[in-house]
């Protein structure tokens, strides 16, 4: 009987030994196969044909995220007044197979320790503000690569998304016109949120994580005022600073309090949306 | 909890004690070993599904490790106590094919030195085979160094203290040969361990940040042992994952996003010679 436990617990020992329990968390599979093209900064992996289900992206749908990403890449540079030359690599993942892989049915996130961010391909081109035609997002993922390195871990949730959706300049979700997806721009939803008297004050938003399309747009067009009002190199070196300490760091770079800032941000709402 | 510790504390204790003047069949081992890790180092994801699987892209390192170590044996119990220091490795990168897009491998290195204890009582005993079960303290520093093509940097240190149980099932396959298994879970709390992390950009912009992790690290292994007339000769294998979320300070459940996330597997692959004395 004895011999028969100890075979068991020995027996138990060496499985869990061979499948971990680190992967109760996660499995690392590192035997997946992709595909790999790049061009300048952006090196895109995807899925070969009849991977999935769910479509593969084609070689011309690959050229047109190629080129986009690059030229997101670029517009970031501009925007941010940052040097960045390393690679980013972009993981597209068949939409069919995202959930099980990557926690995600829709979108993506970025990874910004190992310059990659990953997307769930669905095949569907969608209309971004900008004119083009995307299939793998647009600057959103780029810019928490980019600023995650250049600017140092972000302080808080409002920037950091902030950030994305500032020079991004469009909504998380896609609305179905004259027979395409597009985008919204920050702008537009904010009018309506100006107009529904839901506008997130600046104090509420360092405090604040929601994962939804009203918390983005809110934190991206406040990022949009501060570039505006108080200069790109200033926002730059709030990006890292943490909500505890935000209120003093402002006063510090800027000369005004954060509550005089609160006030000058909804008159400059109102400026914008109350007027129409 | 405090009640659980107690209880535990009262178990060790009472083991311990009636042991306590068991000098005959006292041994002392004291021994170095050699390992070859691989360190394959994933990414921060959101764990709303498990396991979530992912792969790529990853940091690979093959560092080589020396332990010191020294077990004192008795019949009922078991002290172990063992140094580990890595020799300084380099770290590449795995975007899906083996390429590496992103890192100056050179240029980026790992260590980590361990200093480990392990107490452990016997709960099982009889003709060819023994079950044990202890506690086991351990100090675990780590320093990563990543330097991008581009050559901008991140350097990262943490100092850990934390305590886990372990369980071990020894089998006299032979009368010289020995097989064990152990599992071992050590956890790191967030109030015992501190950590700086420091990146300067292309553009030579500086950000740095003290950290506080929090760490699961589940281990196990399997060891054969040769034991000879004065010395043991062992081979072992083991299997340790690297679970870790650092905010910047103690406040864990604040809103300020994670700075540091470690996920990492190791492969361990060891051989081990130790010299008896009575």
């Amino acid at each position: 009987m004895k011999l028969q436990i100890f075979i068991i617990l020995f027996g138990f020992l060496f499985i869990i030994n061979i499948w971990g329990c680190g992967e109760f968390f996660i499995n690392i599979n590192t035997n997946e196969e992709w595909i790999i093209r790049s061009k300048d900064n952006i090196v895109v992996h995807y899925r070969p044909e009849r991977y999935t289900n769910t479509p593969s992206p084609t070689d011309s749908i690959v050229n047109i995220i190629l080129d986009n990403k690059n030229h997101f890449y670029e517009l970031i540079m501009d925007t941010l007044d940052i040097k960045f030359s390393d690679n980013i690599l972009v993981y597209l993942y068949n939409s069919g197979e995202a959930y099980q892989k990557i926690d995600r049915s829709k979108g993506g996130y970025a990874i910004t320790e190992m310059l990659s961010y990953y997307w769930v391909y669905d095949g569907r081109p969608r209309i971004h503000p900008n004119g083009r035609t995307i299939f793998a997002g647009g600057a959103h993922e780029l810019v928490h690569v980019i600023t995650g390195q250049v600017l140092g871990k972000p302080g808080t949730h409002a920037l950091d998304e902030g950030y994305a959706v500032a020079i991004d300049g469009r909504s998380v979700n896609t609305v179905f016109e004259d027979g395409f997806l597009r985008y919204r721009t920050v702008v537009e939803l904010m009018d309506e949120y100006f107009k529904n008297g839901i506008v997130l004050k600046p104090g509420k938003l360092l405090y604040k994580i929601e994962f939804n399309e009203y918390y983005y747009a809110n934190a991206g067009f406040f990022t949009m005022f501060l570039f505006e009002s108080y200069g790109i190199e200033i926002t730059n070196q709030l990006f890292p600073v943490p909500e505890s300490k935000f209120r003093q760091r402002f006063f510090e770079l800027t000369g005004v309090t954060f509550e005089e800032m609160e006030q000058i941000y909804l008159d400059y709402c109102d400026d914008m949306f109350g007027a129409g | 909890m405090k009640l659980k510790l107690l209880i535990l504390l009262i178990s060790f204790t009472v083991a311990a004690k009636s042991d306590e003047n068991n000098t005959v069949n006292r041994t002392i081992h004291t021994g170095v070993s050699i390992k070859y890790t691989d360190i394959r180092s994933v990414h921060s994801i959101p764990l709303f599904v498990l396991p979530v699987s992912i792969g790529y892209p990853f940091f690979h390192s093959t560092p080589i490790e020396l332990d010191i170590f020294s077990i004192l044996k008795t019949e009922r119990r078991e002290h172990l106590l063992k140094l580990s220091v890595t020799i300084p490795s380099r770290i590449t990168s795995d975007s899906g094919t083996g390429s590496n897009y992103i890192l100056d491998a050179d240029n980026s290195n790992y260590l980590r030195i361990m200093l480990e204890y392990n107490y452990l009582l016997r709960l099982l005993n009889w003709n060819k085979g023994a079950l044990m079960y202890g506690i086991a303290p351990a100090i675990l520093y780590e320093h990563k160094i990543l330097t991008y093509i581009s050559g901008q940097k991140i350097t990262r240190w943490d100092l850990n203290m934390g305590i886990g149980p372990s369980i071990v099932i020894n089998y006299q396959v032979f009368p010289r040969i020995e097989l064990t298994g152990q599992f071992r879970g050590l956890i790191f709390p967030l109030y015992t361990s501190f950590g700086r992390y420091k990146s300067v950009s292309e553009g030579g912009h500086v950000f740095s940040s003290n950290y506080r992790p929090l760490t699961y690290i589940p281990s196990y292994g399997i060891i054969m042992k040769w034991k000879r007339k004065d010395s043991i000769i062992s081979v072992g294998y083991s299997k340790s994952h690297q679970i870790s979320g650092a905010k910047r300070n103690i406040d864990y459940y604040s809103s300020v996003p994670m700075l540091v996330v470690k996920i990492d597997r190791f492969h361990e692959f060891y051989i081990s010679y130790s010299i008896k004395f009575k």
